[in-house]
């Protein structure tokens, strides 16, 4: 026997803890106040139930089924010789021996019941053991195909329920692109009926070249399918009406009249034009007040100076550049000094815009860069020219971020990071803002 | 002509994890150095966590200074020695054919025992560690030559009839702690003369920073560190449990557990910002971690050394253990190095102590140190291997 060999504890020296003492008072102080209920049954019952969860990993069915082979198979022998021991000190190796005597003297007639238990233990096992663990293997397997079955099903339930939920989609826009061709209809049959009287409205409108093929009120059936729904562009427009707290607003290019309502609503009086008959029979219908006219020509034959606001959303990209340069300018003439014009119009640095919303549409010509519609106003004498960002895609649109998980290592998440990081300047570049309004201020 | 000491292991190379694995690497150079012809016996095995297939091509090389010969692995039926052994880790117990079945599909080369074999009378054998067939058949191969260093643990693989067999066998058996020797009684019956405690030799880590280490993990806070390895066997989700609970129990004052080392461990939502997993760090770093800690807390009930608990005496910081580990538990009261827990209200009391009051700190750290000084310097550790050899009569001088 070498080497340190002690099983004793440290005599602590000078300036040593004693940790045999200070163990015992700290085991004596927690059992102090665990009799003395100091820690709540509450603390005491989740303190448990934690140690019963992490210090034993309890085997399931499976497993017993294992334990409980593997017990047999280790106690079939029932006939084994035991061991023969004794704890007492001096005699014991008399006892021992004594004892050791009277099993042989008694054993030829305990054998003879025993060899029986052992051959029917025997039998047992043979039985038991190619047979159980082919059971319990087919269970788990089971198991496993029931949970993937159940999984499958689930999988397949959502799918349908997509599906539904997508021809009902359908269904909707059907019905309100119907809603917009009576509408249409309706404006025509008015017309027919009750000629506006000659001179009332400033000269007949030319219709933009791409409407020139067009049967009438297409258009009000395409905005009906692309331009989103009433209600959806009431939201987003509802952000502009601060600017127009001053009337007139004249709402240039009014579609189906969603401003002029806001403005209805919000006590500004608002008139709207628009160069499509059917769109303008909406409005009517609706009791707005909409005139069907050219923009540049309506503009220029109204007084210098009189118009509170110009709101123009979805229209400069309908104008080749000499026209949107003529319109700014005019808009400028007829605004009232504090006066406000707003030019809203899809985003072209935004580039999903050119393979969805901004083709979607013949009669767009050109996209107007935010920069370009600033440098246009500002031109025409506007001040306090601001570019707004507008309608940005939603957030299921974009790619989603990968979250970290607990379990990565330092590294792992640096990757992640810099992923994140390259997915945002892809959505900012991608789905960020579809639209855009240029604003600025007669001073 | 001199003897040659070989250890005997189910693989080998410089960048295997493992106490074991290490301590065969470290003690092999140790004892060369002092002037013993080492060589290591081994099989093609990559390491543990590789399938034990051929890996390495057989053969002697020279690594680091050692001569290493490698022998082909025996084809093995890996999927019975798995079912077998999962019966083992649930506390069944295995029938002798089929211990002998688990043995047979262990780790091991013909080829090894078979030069095991031809080649005693040039040889002593250190077998190291207990639990792999290299170990369990090899030691039978020349038990008269055998030393063993077996690592043992109190779990299923040292209930064997395989591990008792050859802890008699071995001329020597080597432990690290009096607990080992202990539970070694208890497995194959008591000393025959030949168990000693030899301890293992430890390293002291580099000088660490702890302001370098808070400054780049932006900790403020004090700091309970974990080192090693995280799995369930090294019980680490209970102390995460545990200090889980800690934090919810005294939110004040403010207490953040680092945890250092390979592996994975959940770390319940409720406790996030308060565990701080770094995964592997470098040597330094460890050392850094070590500097800006209180304390090191070493939850595992399977130690039969446990060197962190060294290394944090070393860099003077006091150890907190589990009370049901008999190594770590004798560690502390040997030294008078660290407090220990049974259950989680002790664990409560002691680290709350532990935090509260620096001074106590001090001094059980600093009994630490001189603890580990006094038993575990590489000079101790192969004093006391040159001596178990001389007494079995080695020529080497």
């Amino acid at each position: 026997m070498t080497g340190e060999g002690t099983t004793t504890a440290g005599e602590p020296g000078a300036g040593a803890v004693d940790v045999a003492g200070l163990m015992a008072e700290i085991q004596a102080r927690v059992r102090e106040r665990k009799a003395a209920g100091l820690y709540s049954e509450e603390e005491v019952r989740r303190v448990t139930q934690l140690e019963l969860e992490v210090a034993e990993s309890v085997p399931g069915f499976a497993g017993e089924l294992e334990q409980h082979l593997a017990a047999l198979n280790d106690g079939w022998d029932t006939a084994a010789e035991p061991v023969v021991t004794t704890h007492r000190r001096g005699i014991g190796r008399a006892v021992v021996l004594v004892k050791r005597l009277l099993r042989r003297l008694t054993r030829p007639y305990i054998t003879m019941v025993l060899q029986r238990q052992v051959q029917f233990n025997t039998t047992l096992l043979q039985l038991l053991n190619p047979f159980v663990l082919p059971v319990r293997d087919q269970l788990q397997d089971l198991q496993r195909r029931l949970e993937e079955a159940t999984l499958e099903a689930g999988e397949r339930l959502a799918v349908e329920h997509g599906e539904r939920q997508q021809g009902e989609r359908r269904l909707a826009a059907r019905l309100d692109a119907l809603a917009g061709e009576l509408a249409g209809l309706r404006g025509a049959l008015d017309r027919l009926r009750d000629p506006a009287p000659a001179g009332a409205l400033p000269p007949a409108p030319v219709p933009p070249p791409g409407l020139a093929t067009l049967p009438e009120a297409a258009y009000v059936r395409f905005e009906d399918r692309h331009r989103g729904s009433r209600e959806e562009i009431r939201h987003r427009q509802r952000g502009y009406l601060e600017l127009f707290a001053r009337g007139p607003v004249l709402d240039v290019g009014c579609g189906r009249g969603e401003f002029l309502e806001l403005c209805r609503e919000a006590g500004v009086p608002a008139r709207g034009i628009d160069v499509d008959a059917g769109m303008v029979a909406r409005c009517r219908e609706a009791g707005l007040d909409a005139v069907q006219a050219d923009a540049l020509a309506y503009l220029g034959a109204l007084p210098d100076a009189s118009l509170g606001g110009i709101f123009c959303a979805q229209v400069i990209e309908h104008l080749p550049p000499e026209a949107l340069i003529a319109l700014v300018r005019l808009a400028y003439a007829k605004l009232a000094p504090g006066g406000v014009l707003l030019c809203e119009t899809p985003n072209p640095a935004c580039l999903t815009v050119f393979s969805g919303a901004f083709y979607v549409d013949l009669t767009h010509v050109k996209p107007i860069h935010p920069e370009a519609a600033r440098f246009v106003l500002e031109a025409a004498g506007f001040r306090d020219v601001e570019v707004r960002y507008v309608n940005p895609y939603p957030p299921e649109a974009r790619l989603q971020p990968v979250e970290p998980l607990w379990y990565l290592r330092r590294y792992e998440t640096a990757f992640l990071e810099q992923i994140n990081d390259n997915f945002e300047r892809l959505n900012q570049l991608l789905w960020g803002a579809q639209d855009y309004a240029v604003v600025g201020v007669k001073r | 002509m001199a003897d040659t000491l070989a250890f005997v292991t189910p693989w080998y190379g410089r960048d295997i994890a493992g106490g074991a694995e290490a301590e065969c690497r470290a003690t092999a150079r140790a004892l060369q150095a002092r002037g013993f012809p080492v060589e290591i016996l081994t099989t093609c095995a990559r390491d543990h966590a590789s399938p034990w297939a051929d890996h390495h091509p057989p053969g002697a090389t020279e690594e680091d200074g050692l001569v290493v010969r490698r022998f082909r692995v025996r084809p093995r039926d890996a999927e019975r020695y798995a079912r077998l052994q999962w019966r083992l880790d649930l506390g069944g117990r295995l029938a002798p054919h089929e211990e002998a079945e688990f043995v047979r599909h262990s780790v091991n080369s013909d080829d090894l025992n078979a030069y095991l074999a031809a080649s005693r009378d040039r040889y002593w054998y250190a077998f190291i560690p207990y639990c792999f067939g290299t170990t369990w058949e090899g030691a039978l191969a020349a038990p008269e030559r055998t030393l063993l260093v077996p690592c043992l643990h109190d779990e299923p693989f040292a209930r064997l009839q395989a591990t008792r067999r050859a802890l008699r066998a071995a001329r020597a058996v080597c432990f690290h702690v009096p607990a080992e020797r202990a539970l070694a009684e208890t497995v194959a019956g008591p000393d025959p003369g030949t168990f000693h405690v030899v301890g293992e030799g430890v390293d002291a880590l580099p000088p660490g920073d702890a302001a370098r280490f808070r400054a780049k993990h932006r900790l403020h806070d004090p700091v309970l560190l974990y080192a090693g390895r995280k799995a369930r066997e090294k019980n680490v989700p209970l102390l995460v449990e545990y200090f889980a609970h800690y934090r919810i129990a005294r939110p004040d004052p403010p207490l953040k557990l680092v945890l250092v080392g390979a592996g994975g461990v959940r770390i319940p939502p409720r406790v996030g910002r308060d565990v701080l997993d770094l995964g592997f760090v470098p040597l330094q770093e460890k050392a850094d971690a070590y500097a800006a800690a209180i304390a090191l807390c070493q939850p595992s009930l399977l130690e039969s050394f446990s060197l962190v608990l060294m290394e944090a005496w070393l860099a003077g910081r006091p150890v907190l253990v589990h009370g049901r580990c008999a190594v770590t538990r004798e560690h502390c009261l040997a030294a008078n190095g660290g407090l220990f827990f049974d259950g989680y209200f002790e664990f409560q009391e002691t680290l709350a102590l532990l935090a509260g009051d620096p001074a106590l700190r001090a001094r059980l750290a600093t009994a630490g140190r001189a603890y580990v000084l006094g038993r575990y310097t590489w000079e101790r550790v192969t004093d006391r291997y040159l001596d178990v050899l001389d007494r079995l009569g080695a020529r080497w001088r």
